[in-house]
This record gives C-alpha cells, structure tokens and sequence, in this order.
C-alpha cells in the first residue's frame, strides 16, 4: 500500500514536471525560467554522480568540476570539429570522462580521506589550467561553439531531454545503491577497515565507484554544453567542485532526491537574486553552515526527520486517546 | 589435519620486536586460544595472519596455500574472517545489511548485475537473503535485524560482529576478544556461541584474556609474552607450565 503512495507521489511529480514548461510558456518571462530549469536539472545530475561517490562510497572528490568540463569539451569538441552524431556524442563524452576518470582514480584511489579531496583538487586545479592555456583546445576566450540539431533549438525540447536523462541517472542510481553491488559502496562508506576484512576489495569497489560517477558528470557535462550552445575554459573551473559539492550536502548527501531538491532549488533560488550580485555567495555561505550543523543529511534528511517525528506525535495522541 | 600454519613470522616496529619468529599451527575443526599479558603480541599475530599488515619474516599456510602478504580482503575470500578488539561494525547500517554485506565475498555480481537486474544478481540476492536469516538464527540476533547496528546492546554488537566474520562461510575465523567489555552472564553466551560455531565445522581461533573462560573451552592453548611464544599444549600443561605461571603471576591456577 505504501509503496503504491509513494509511486503516485512520484508519478505526480513526474506530471508536474513535465507540465511545467507548457505554463511557463505562457508568459514571456516563463521562458528564460525554462532554461533556468533546466541547467537546475543539469547540475542535479551532476550532483548526483558526486553522490554516488560521496554520498554511497564516502570518497570526496573534488574533481568533479574538472570533469564536468571534459565531458562538455568532449561533447562540444565531437560536435564541432568530428562532426559526430549527437545521439552518439553524449555516449562518448560520458565514456571518454569515465575513462579519464578511471586513470585519475588509479593512483588517487590508494589514498584515503582528506588525502583524496586534496588529490582530486590538485587534479581539477591542474584541468582548469590547461583549459587555460590550450587554446588549440578551449577556444581560448572565444571558447567552442556547440553546434546542436535544429529539432533541439526550442527550450522546451530541450527542458524534456534533460528531464528524461535526468529521471534516467535517478533510476540507475536507486539501482545501483540498492543492489549487492551498492552494498558494498556503503560499507566502504560506513567503515573501509572492515569492509575489507569481509572480502571486499576496498581499491576495487572505490574505483568503480568514481568511474562510474565519473560517466554520469560526463553526461552532465554534455547537457550543459547543449543547454548553453557554448563552451570556454571556465566550465573547467574548481568553483564548479565546490558548486555540485553544496548542492548536494545542502539538499541531503546519500538520499536519491537530495541532490534534485539542492541542484534545482538553489540554482532557481540564486537566480532570483541574481539582482544582490556577490552577495548571494554570502548568503549560500550561511546556508550551507545552518544545513550542515542542524541537518548533517541536508534538506530531504530535515524533512524526514520531521515527518518522522509528526508520524510519532499523531501516533502517541491516538494511542492515548484510544487507552 | 592443520588448516593454518605460521611459520618463523616476525614482525618489528622500528626496534621493538612485537611477534619474535612464531611457529604455531591450528587444525582443523578445533579451538585455539592465543593468551598472554597486553603488548604481547597477540592482536598484531592477528593482523598479520589476517593481513592487515605484512611480516617483516616468515609465512602464512592456510591448507597448504602460502598466503603471506596478501591483502586483507584476499585473505578473507581465502577463507580466514575475523573480528576486531574493538567491535568493529558498520555501525549506522541496520544488523541485517552488516550480514550482506559480510556474504558479499560470496556473490559476484557488479554493475552489470545491478543496472540489467540479471539472473545471477537475482540468484544471488535471494542466496544472500537465505544466508543473512540462517546467520541472524545462529547468533540469535533476530529481533535485532531492522536495528541500526551501532545502536545494539555491547554485547548483542558483539554477536553481530562475530556473526558478520562468519556468513561469508570461513574456514576459520579469528576472535580478537570476543567477550572484551561484556558482562559476566552475557560471556556465557558468548562462549556458548563459539562452542557452536566449532560444532558447525569452523575452526576457531580467539584471543581472550580470561583464563577461567578459556580453559574450559579451548582444544589447544598458545601462550605469548613479549611477541615469543612461551608455552603450548593443552589447558591442562599450558597451566602447570612454569613460563606460563610466571607471566600470569600464577592467575590460572587461583
């Protein structure tokens, strides 16, 4: 019965979701929040690939800003310069990401804690430098033009795209955290000594993790290279690590909605005081310290707790009444 | 017939000797007690059967594989568990996850098996589901299942732990104090518990420090002091053994 309501409770959002855009189309300024939406929706899948690996395998890479930018470089580059298909560019940028991603895990894997973010930030440090530099590669500050389908050039197209992939990298992730294989990324999570005292080859279960996050940031990647049509080195930025990073803590690491809730909700959210400039960053700043002291599993971990705790307050009044 | 053997293994910190060229073998389907006063020695035999951590000297024969300097989880999928002083849990998961997880040595399937929901994957989930009830019966756990492990009682932790060293079906498994910081009453049930696990055919090894406790159930009794060992045999020798009684200050005889 329960599992009936939280379907509907999906498929409802689902609907709302999809119906979004058709009202927005309405008024003039709905359409620029279209777009907004969507590049929500982009860093929620990006925030969810930093969940796999934060969140479920409890390894904090800060590289995820760097290969963001790949993934969308490759796409663009694929697009523009090979004249590859768009339908087989977005799986070649993921692979090509996941790719770099598996060599940059096999020597940042053998660390542990700390040490990894510290490896991972080096890593999108030295990224974003290059991007710098390479014009050959970026485009310099003219940057790279991202050439996409006619039939994609309407915003609500587009919205549907991403919300479609979106639903898509959700699904995998449910599938995967809830599988045998998720079981072992939690208990590297939960206690990495002991995991591989039961046989679980820690380095293993770790680089698979981050590859695989490292696919799905790749797809993100790619998305935002559709969604904006243009590309230049500052997508490569280590502010985007801290960016996907935020979203996802404020929004609940290691919950599936968390990271949706933190991507879009913020992302809208700024953009609406887009007008106060710098300040906004102030503002999150205080945010992310409120979220973190008082609700370490973020908006969505709150919100249960205090489901949770209505659910035991009606139920102690009833079973009162009731004795 | 010996399951594991050790042989010549030597560990060093620096200048101290913690494990002074050890031989030693434990057969199967048998207790083993490794005893002796703190800091000699026992937890780092342990780590290094287990390994956690490399011997500077010596080997490591299960069954008559050399398995010196392999990595942990190796070791573990070999078929040697174990559990540590400090009961070491995945302490914010619920009992029964800590269990599957334990049998994951024992199941195959990645990512292929999770994101196309495979036979194998299917297979191998129920087997997992089966293998978690058998062990929550075993170590009387199941009213605790649905509770977060960290959350359990000291000594119900403690059962889990040994519980989560055993559902991924060792040969043999090693008790780092298995009833360190229980109750009295409770280390009955404990040693009730490892009595139980020799009968069903897993050869134990555990390192204990009360010797009331030990000399009524261990088969074979290996005394360590400053990282040599410096008695071995059955309860009965190992207490009249002077080396022993001298060490312990006479405690096993009172």
């Amino acid at each position: 019965m329960k599992k009936f309501g939280n379907a509907g409770f999906y498929l409802l959002l689902v609907g709302i979701a999809i119906a979004l855009p058709q009202l927005l189309n309405l008024t003039s300024s709905g359409k620029y929040q279209i777009h907004i939406l969507t590049l929500g929706m982009i860093w929620a899948i990006a925030a969810l690939s930093l969940n796999l690996i934060l969140g479920y395998t409890g390894q904090a890479s800060l590289a995820h800003g760097a290969f963001l930018g790949i993934g969308a470089y490759t796409f663009g580059i694929l697009l523009a310069r090979v004249g590859v298909n768009f339908w087989l560019a977005i799986p070649l940028a993921c692979l090509f990401t996941a790719f770099l991603g598996m060599l940059v895990g096999l020597p940042s894997m053998r660390t542990r804690g700390p040490y990894f973010a510290i490896v991972t930030l080096c890593f999108n440090f030295i990224v974003f430098k290059v991007f710098e530099n390479w014009k050959w590669l970026s485009g310099g500050i003219q940057g790279q033009t991202v050439p996409i389908p006619s039939y994609l050039g309407q915003r609500s197209v587009r919205y549907y795209l991403v919300l479609a992939f979106l639903i898509l990298v959700i699904l995998t992730e449910r599938q995967i955290v809830k599988s045998l294989l998720g079981s072992s990324f939690i208990a590297i999570r939960s206690n990495e000594r002991l995991a591989e005292a039961v046989g679980i080859s820690t380095y293993r279960y770790k680089l698979l993790s981050f590859t695989v996050s490292c696919f799905l940031v790749g797809l993100a990647g790619a998305l935002l290279a559709m969604e904006n049509g243009q590309l230049d080195y500052t997508v490569t930025n280590y502010f985007y690590s801290f960016y996907i990073l935020i979203y996802l803590l404020i929004g609940g690491v290691a919950t599936l909605s968390g990271p949706v809730v933190g991507a879009v909700g913020i992302f809208f959210l700024l953009d609406r005081i887009k007008s106060i400039g710098e300040f906004r960053n102030l503002i999150f700043g205080l945010v992310l310290i409120v979220v973190i002291i008082y609700f370490p599993r973020g908006i969505v971990g709150g919100a249960r707790q205090f489901w949770d705790w209505a659910k035991r307050q009606y139920a102690g009044r009833r079973g009162g009444v009731l004795e | 017939m010996t399951l594991l053997r050790v042989d010549g293994l030597t560990k060093r910190f620096g200048g101290l000797v913690a494990v002074n060229k050890v031989d030693f073998e434990i057969s199967s389907g048998s207790i083993t007690a490794i005893i002796g006063p703190n800091g000699a020695g026992k937890t780092t035999l342990f780590n290094l059967i287990s390994g956690s951590s490399t011997p500077d000297e010596g080997k490591v024969i299960l069954g008559g594989e050399d398995i010196t300097g392999w990595s942990p989880n190796k070791v573990a999928r070999e078929g040697i568990a174990r559990t540590f002083q400090t009961t070491a849990l995945f302490e914010e998961l619920p009992a029964w996850v800590n269990l599957v997880i334990g049998y994951r040595m024992r199941t195959r399937s990645g990512l292929w098996g999770a994101l196309l929901h495979t036979p194998r994957a299917v297979r191998e989930k129920k087997e997992t589901a089966q293998r978690v009830t058998e062990i929550l019966g075993f170590t009387g756990l199941a009213e605790y299942a649905d509770q977060p492990a960290g959350s359990l009682p000291q000594e119900a932790q403690k059962r889990l732990a040994i519980g989560v060293a055993l559902v991924g079906r060792p040969k043999l498994v090693l008790l780092d104090e298995p009833t360190g910081g229980v109750g009295l009453a409770e280390t009955d049930e404990i040693i009730e518990l490892i009595d139980k696990i020799r009968d069903s055919g897993v050869t134990v090894c555990v390192i204990e420090h009360k010797m009331k406790m030990i000399t009524n159930l261990a088969d074979r009794i290996v005394v360590f002091n400053f990282g040599v060992k410096i008695a071995e045999g059955n309860p009965q020798e190992v207490c009249q053994d002077h080396a022993v009684i001298e060490a312990y200050l006479g405690e096993c005889l009172a």
